[in-house]
């Protein structure tokens, strides 16, 4: 199982992450201070931390330095969403950063995509009868590649991450497109149709009231 | 053309003109004198050598053998003629030139001046009866000398004239060098002040026009950079609070959307489900407490606030009535003693503030609490002493504590409430009463707050 450590100091925020990401199946421990957080560090091994950038007893760039020795990978979380913070993060080595506030898909993402890079998790994923290859992008049915474009397989992505999750249009469109909403669009609507079409999950896929979609599989 | 060329010009041209025209007026003047003198002399000359004629003539007969014995002496050209033409005698006739004067009448001369080949000379004419004889008088004196001397002296003027303009240019130049200096002074000054160095001076001495002009501007100088200073750091401590607000803003904005977030993932147990929504509505309640507290500072800054004489003892009472309750609840044991008088200030404010600083002496105690209250009244301050015997603060926390959103306990004050707002609440009511506060703590062993407000108000 994967195991992550999060290092927040707003318990609230820290519950969050813990209830979304254990939620997610994977393995969560809390610390609300730096120091606590390399106390845990010392004696234990992660395969990736969570770590906030304002934190009493030692903040979380000193704590970056520390973690880097361990080679652990690093997604900072940070309200100031000033650039320089950013980039002081990133030249420590951590993986990825997360702007308070986020939205829970986002952080899924992130965290999916930092531990698949550093090979924590199965690039495939069997679902719905697919194999989903995450790192060479291909779909499969049946040992049989299935042509999508690129918005389609980020829509089947998302589906495959998020079975039996009610994934909103507006989500969708924020995650996919990466831009706010539009009042009035059937962009999202028409991708999803199309996307069920190819691989074959039109019963999979349900429309949830007209906000969104679930992807219900049996597992 | 700036000042310096300009004041060096002047005085330049005003020395050359008037030593010239002084020098002028000298030089002719003193021409004109040696001319008269000469000239007089030559007539007294003339009149002798009238005289000798006349002697000559009676003794040794009026013909040219007798008169040749006559000499030149200062003369330069001597001749005698007849009226009727005779030449008589006739010494050095070149230089003399009958034509330019009339015939004069008997026993007077007339005289010329002229200028020609043989120098400046001065011509005299007259006629000289003897017995029947006339005779007809012509003679030249030299007058170069005078000129000559002229001529020198207007030689030694220019000579003069030139040191002298030299030495006035010079003169100039360093008057008008050391007068603008100072004013280059001051404006290279004002020059690096634009540039921004706020701190640059002009620091001319002196007491005259320009070192009090230095003064003044350096005076200017500096309560200009006092205001910018005093501006600059009011702009960091804003840009500072919106950091710290928007700190604050986003960690109950990030609870509030994530767990909403959550929420409407519907694969939620009760459990989860429960707390998430929990969560939304303390972190909710935390954002309307923030805004309430910020409504309140944004109050205190705008509001005219209109202070009155109140009653000492009364206030006190309604802050104990206040405060008893709570304490009472949390097993605290209070202490409050006031002096009797009356104070001016604003007594809401003073209230709120009074609640603030107990509210914080009875978060800071975890049990055994006792915390007092001391009310003094002086001829001239009124003191309020919150004390308690809480955790303390260390010197580090004393020094922030009234920084918006500052906690010496995070965590702590998150569990209490507190929006960080208080002190900086309290410091801005202490402001509007001109008054100050003091903090002394020792970590472990308690805490103790002074506020000193002046008890007269000066009616402006």
């Amino acid at each position: 199982m994967i195991r992550i450590l999060i290092v927040e100091d707003e318990v609230p925020i820290s519950d969050l992450l813990k209830i979304t990401l254990s939620g997610e199946g994977y393995s969560c421990v809390c610390a609300y201070d730096g120091l606590k957080a390399s106390e845990i560090l010392a004696k234990e091994q992660f395969d990736l931390v969570l770590l906030d950038v304002m934190l009493p007893g030692i903040d979380g760039f000193e704590l970056m330095e520390y973690i880097r020795s361990i080679d652990t990978p690093v997604i900072f979380i940070t309200a100031k969403s000033a650039v320089a913070d950013r980039v002081r993060g990133l030249k420590l080595g951590a993986e990825d950063y997360i702007v308070k506030p986020f939205e829970i898909l986002e952080l899924l993402a992130r965290v999916e995509g930092v531990l698949r890079r550093h090979g924590k998790l199965d690039d495939t994923i069997p679902i719905g009868g697919l194999t989903i290859n995450a790192k060479s992008m291909v779909v499969l049915r049946d040992g049989i590649e299935i042509p999508l474009t690129k918005k389609e397989y980020e829509i089947l992505l998302l589906f495959a991450r998020n079975p039996g999750i009610v994934l909103y249009k507006s989500q969708i469109y924020e995650r996919v497109w990466g831009d706010d909403y539009p009042d009035s669009t059937r962009t999202v609507e028409l991708h999803v149709q199309r996307m069920k079409k190819k691989v074959g999950w039109q019963d999979m896929i349900k429309p949830v009231f007209a906000l969104g979609y679930r992807l219900e599989v049996s597992p | 053309m700036s000042y310096r060329p300009k004041l060096a010009v002047i005085m330049v041209l005003v020395i050359a003109v008037s030593f010239g025209i002084g020098g002028g007026a000298l030089i002719t003047a003193s021409f004109e004198a040696s001319l008269e003198e000469q000239i007089n002399a030559a007539l007294d000359d003339h009149e002798n050598l009238r005289e000798r004629i006349w002697l000559i003539c009676s003794i040794a007969g009026a013909d040219t053998q007798s008169l040749s014995q006559l000499e030149l002496g200062r003369m330069q050209g001597l001749s005698v003629h007849g009226t009727d033409g005779t030449i008589l005698l006739d010494i050095v006739p070149e230089c003399l030139n009958t034509g330019l004067l009339p015939v004069p009448e008997q026993n007077a001369c007339v005289y010329v001046q002229r200028e020609d080949a043989y120098g400046y000379g001065l011509l005299i004419r007259s006629l000289l009866i003897w017995e029947d004889t006339t005779f007809d008088i012509l003679v030249r004196y030299d007058m170069s000398s005078c000129y000559a001397a002229r001529r020198i002296q207007i030689e030694l003027f220019r000579k003069i004239y030139a040191v002298v303009i030299g030495i006035g240019i010079l003169t100039a130049l360093i008057i008008s060098w050391s007068m603008t200096r100072k004013l280059k002074r001051i404006s290279h000054t004002a020059r690096a002040i634009q540039q921004g160095d706020l701190s640059a001076r002009s620091g001319v001495d002196g007491q005259d026009e320009f070192g009090l002009l230095s003064q003044d501007f350096d005076a200017m100088a500096e309560s200009l950079q006092s205001s910018i200073n005093r501006i600059q750091s009011e702009m960091a401590r804003q840009e500072a609070f919106m950091g710290a607000f928007a700190h604050e803003l986003k960690t109950p904005m990030t609870a509030i959307i994530g767990y909403g977030d959550l929420l409407r993932r519907d694969n939620l147990r009760d459990e989860t489900r429960l707390m998430a929504a929990e969560y939304i509505v303390s972190e909710g309640k935390r954002l309307e407490r923030l805004s309430h507290k910020l409504l309140e500072l944004l109050l205190l800054q705008n509001e005219e606030i209109q202070m009155a004489e109140q009653s000492l003892p009364d206030m006190i009472a309604d802050v104990q009535a206040m405060v008893a309750p709570l304490m009472e609840e949390r097993g605290i044991v209070f202490h409050c003693r006031c002096d009797s008088g009356t104070v001016c200030l604003e007594p809401d404010l003073i209230r709120a503030l009074l609640y603030n600083l107990l509210d914080n002496a009875m978060k800071a105690i975890d049990a055994d609490g006792v915390i007092t209250l001391f009310c003094e009244r002086s001829d001239t301050a009124c003191r309020f002493v919150v004390s308690d015997n809480g955790r303390g603060m260390s010197l580090k926390d004393l020094e922030n504590i009234t920084e918006a959103f500052y906690r010496a306990d995070k965590a702590r004050s998150r569990k209490q409430g507190g929006a960080g707002l208080g002190l900086t609440l309290c410091r801005e009511i202490i402001r509007i009463h001109q008054g100050e506060l003091h903090f002394s703590s020792i970590p472990g062993q308690g805490t103790t707050v002074t506020v000193t407000i002046p008890a007269r108000r000066d009616t402006e």
